[in-house]
């Protein structure tokens, strides 16, 4: 192994002597560059078909959409410049004009018709649910369009920088033009592509014509991403000085490397099947959160990073519960608990994961289930394989005393998106929670808030759906995770809760 | 071989040693690989006083914490703490129980089942030999690992599963040699003259072929249970073996693997315990066949 300080000082000690006089003339011609490194390459750079997390920081960086998410997380004005709506099914958007897309073709309200058509239409994308609101897009003018829906929803503009709103140009929106997209992509983003070499590299240079830069110049001018899927790979190659960024860094080796983090989207929970004993009583649900020392997890397993949470919405979320605190590890209480229930001898429970739902999930079963080991919650951990976790969830058979890992995550920033994609009767854990059917309080509420356009409205129903779960537990909640990237001391960015990896929003040291 | 060729050409020609002779110096090669495998054995079955502490429970506070003689060691953790904060000693106490009772019912079972088959097979020759062959041919061309996965993910991972599954891996071992040596056998003068006598088939399988083999059975026994321990660390690591937070060798090998620059005697110990043991039983086995077949050493020579 060669140290890599040797190299480094033999630079350094290169340019502060005579070699500076050679040296700069070249390195004030030479681009700025960021090298990223994630676990795997781009699977398309088609939008229209992949959702993949890893892939969509590809999309981000090469499309545009009709309004996007800032760092803060907040939506603004995309390509749209203005969007309103009439009150019930219709939203008019204007468009920014002189957009023009990076073959310098004009970017039209005809594009994003096209390639919203291609998103509604069944078996064309793999985006269509987040679509299945709208009933069609209608053309006024090339700078304006029509949104009509089905019915009143409130989530349009939140809708417009989804996963699959990225706008390419309308013939690409065809089979063929799809083809063509996935391997040579045309956007109107912040970087345009230049090359790709599957699993080995891909390049994207500035656009400096871009809308977004507001006349400040581009800090980072060219984008290489370098996929290298194992962890300690991808660690050494930072420490070595290979590339700049990298994702996924495992807790437990933050240490060796520099990071930056920030509260995730993603939570981690349990879904249960709360419609037999014994977790169909409230107080047992109740009890496996009281013997569960949520708090020691967090700092001994995954090194602090993570947030206990309670309610079902992380804190980056529209409908989040500010007032609601994970229940405090009290032992004695879940004793109490679980013999009121009627189950003083204890009950018996089996707690699944498929294997690499997330970092340290094995030992995360094994934590939980010997906390609750001493309360008498006797608890078998089953690890399995990722296909057979899937099966279990499309077949929705999670055993009675079954508990199984979860993720959620709301692509909308919305509880919409998370609680009640899962919890709606026919999601995930629809069917094994009384309150999430029909004529129920939760499920009201949620279908309630669905359906309403007025934002305090909508944030009441949230707040109330939210107690519910924060009282009945339908599912073992654990914490929001955190997104941690290793940087090189050369790059500097601001960590984005949503995932996304933005170019722009990096700066380069020259 | 090059320890045969090594010996002076007079001591190779020379007759066998006098047998007590021999059989002292076999018996050198026999107890002393027999002390780990004897420990295992007392940590077996000697686990719920022996382990200082609980195998499966731990405090998560006190996690990954080196073995006694390191600095930043935790009194009465003598070989540290593993992932989850346990005794790393109390687990490989216990780990001995679970993977010791797993390799010798999977071999028992192996055993047993493949001797009778080899047994019958060989006894009875035409027909039922050649369709008990083509079974053992097709079981050794299924790649074990595949078919433990596909046994295991039908039945869901529990240890009488896995002794079923390691068994299968086993009995086509003990077949195919019972059958060797009874179609030879069957053939000596005194199973014919027995045979001739009017013995039943049961008679001449369990009371003239069976005790005559018994020492190859026992001798491949001792093999198969090195084998499977590691077999079992195999699916284990693979995360189709004992289930936690049940301990054993290979689960908790497997655990481990992904902190060996930080916490080294967490997969250390484990490993050098599968290590002894297999090592150990195996030499157990070179000297069992040397001890109950002189005739097998002198032909290899």
């Amino acid at each position: 192994m060669t140290n890599p300080w040797t190299r480094r000082r033999f630079l350094a000690m290169a340019s502060a002597g005579t070699l500076t006089a050679v040296a700069r003339p070249a390195s004030a011609q030479k681009r700025t560059e960021v090298i990223i490194s994630q676990p795997a390459d781009a699977v398309t750079l088609d939008p229209g078909r992949t959702t993949q997390v890893l892939t969509v920081n590809y999309f981000v960086n090469l499309y545009d959409t009709l309004t996007r998410w800032d760092a803060a997380l907040k939506l603004g004005p995309g390509l749209a410049t203005a969007w309103k709506s009439n009150g019930e099914t219709t939203w008019e958007v204007t468009l920014r004009a002189g957009v023009k897309f990076h073959d310098g073709t004009p970017l039209t309200a005809e594009d994003v018709k096209a390639v919203y058509d291609r998103n509604i239409a069944p078996g064309k994308t793999v985006v269509t649910a987040g679509f299945a609101t709208i009933e069609s897009v209608q053309v006024l003018s090339p700078t304006s369009l029509r949104i009509v829906t089905k019915k009143p929803d409130p989530l349009i503009p939140v809708r417009m920088a989804q996963m699959g709103g990225q706008i390419y140009p309308a013939r690409y929106a065809t089979d063929d033009g799809a083809r063509e997209l996935a391997r040579k992509p045309v956007g109107s983003g912040a970087y345009r592509f230049v090359e790709w070499l599957k699993d080995d590299r891909m390049v994207m240079d500035v656009n400096r014509d871009w809308w977004g830069w507001n006349g400040k110049p581009p800090s980072v001018e060219r984008v290489i991403w370098k996929p290298i899927p194992d962890d300690f790979a991808r660690l050494s190659a930072l420490q070595r000085g290979e590339v700049d960024v990298i994702t996924n860094v495992p807790p437990d080796q933050m240490k060796i490397v520099r990071t930056v983090t920030v509260p995730a989207t993603r939570t981690v929970a349990f879904a249960m099947n709360s419609t037999q004993p014994p977790l169909a009583d409230k107080r047992v649900r109740q009890a496996l959160h009281y013997a569960m020392d949520i708090q020691s997890i967090v700092k001994n397993l995954f090194a602090g990073q993570g947030r206990p949470m309670s309610g079902g919405v992380a804190d980056t979320d529209f409908g989040y519960n500010p007032a609601l605190q994970a229940y405090p590890y009290e032992p004695e209480r879940a004793k109490k608990l679980l013999a009121e229930a009627g189950f003083a001898g204890g009950v018996d429970v089996t707690l699944y994961a498929g294997s690499g739902t997330i970092v340290n999930d094995k030992q995360l079963l094994e934590a939980i289930a010997d906390m609750w080991s001493k309360v008498g919650i006797r608890a078998k951990v089953e690890m399995m394989e990722m296909a057979t976790r899937t099966k279990m969830v499309n077949d929705r058979n999670l055993p009675a005393n079954g508990i199984l890992m979860i993720n959620p995550q709301s692509t909308l920033l919305d509880a919409d998106g998370s609680l009640w994609r899962l919890l709606h009767p026919n999601g995930f854990n629809g069917k094994y929670w009384i309150g999430s059917q029909p004529g129920q309080r939760f499920h009201d509420l949620m279908e309630q808030a669905r359906f309403t356009l007025d934002a305090r409205k909508r944030k009441d129903l949230y707040m109330e759906a939210t107690r519910l779960i924060h009282e009945e537990k339908p599912w073992l909640e654990m914490f929001q995770e955190v997104v941690i990237y290793g940087v090189s001391r050369k790059v500097s960015f601001k960590p984005r809760p949503d995932y996304r990896l933005i170019a722009a929003e990096m700066t380069v040291a020259r | 071989m090059s320890k045969a060729s090594a010996v002076p050409l007079e001591t190779a020609l020379a007759p066998p040693a006098p047998r007590a002779a021999r059989v002292r110096r076999i018996r050198w090669a026999l107890w002393l690989p027999a002390i780990p495998v004897a420990l295992a054995i007392v940590a077996a079955l000697a686990a719920p006083w022996l382990a200082p502490a609980s195998p499966t429970s731990g405090e998560l506070a006190a996690r990954l914490k080196p073995p006694a003689w390191q600095a930043a060691a935790l009194a009465g953790r003598p070989l540290g703490t593993d992932l989850l904060g346990r005794d790393v000693l109390s687990r490989l106490i216990w780990g001995a129980r679970v993977s010791l009772l797993i390799a010798v019912f999977a071999t028992a079972i192996g055993a047993a089942v493949g001797s009778l088959v080899g047994l019958v097979s060989g006894y009875y020759r035409g027909g039922v030999d050649r369709v008990i062959t083509k079974l053992i041919d097709i079981q050794l061309a299924f790649p074990f690992v595949l078919l433990a996965i596909a046994v295991i993910a039908v039945a869901g991972p529990s240890i009488p599963v896995l002794v079923v599954v390691l068994a299968i891996g086993a009995w086509v071992g003990h077949a195919r040699i019972v059958r060797g040596l009874v179609l030879s056998l069957r053939e000596r003068d005194y199973v014919q003259a027995a045979l001739a006598l009017g013995a039943g088939t049961r008679r001449v399988m369990f009371r003239h072929l069976l005790p005559e083999i018994l020492s190859v059975i026992v001798v491949l026994a001792t093999f198969d249970v090195g084998r499977i321990i590691i077999l079992e660390s195999t699916l284990s690591f693979l995360g189709l073996g004992v289930q936690p937070p049940t301990p054993s060798w290979g689960s908790d090998l497997r655990d481990a693997a992904a902190y060996v620059r930080q916490a080294w005697w967490t997969a250390t110990f484990p490993g050098i315990a599968i290590m002894i043991v297999v090592l150990g039983l195996n030499l157990m086995g070179d000297a069992l066949r040397d001890l109950l077949d002189p005739r097998t050493r002198r032909e290899t020579r």
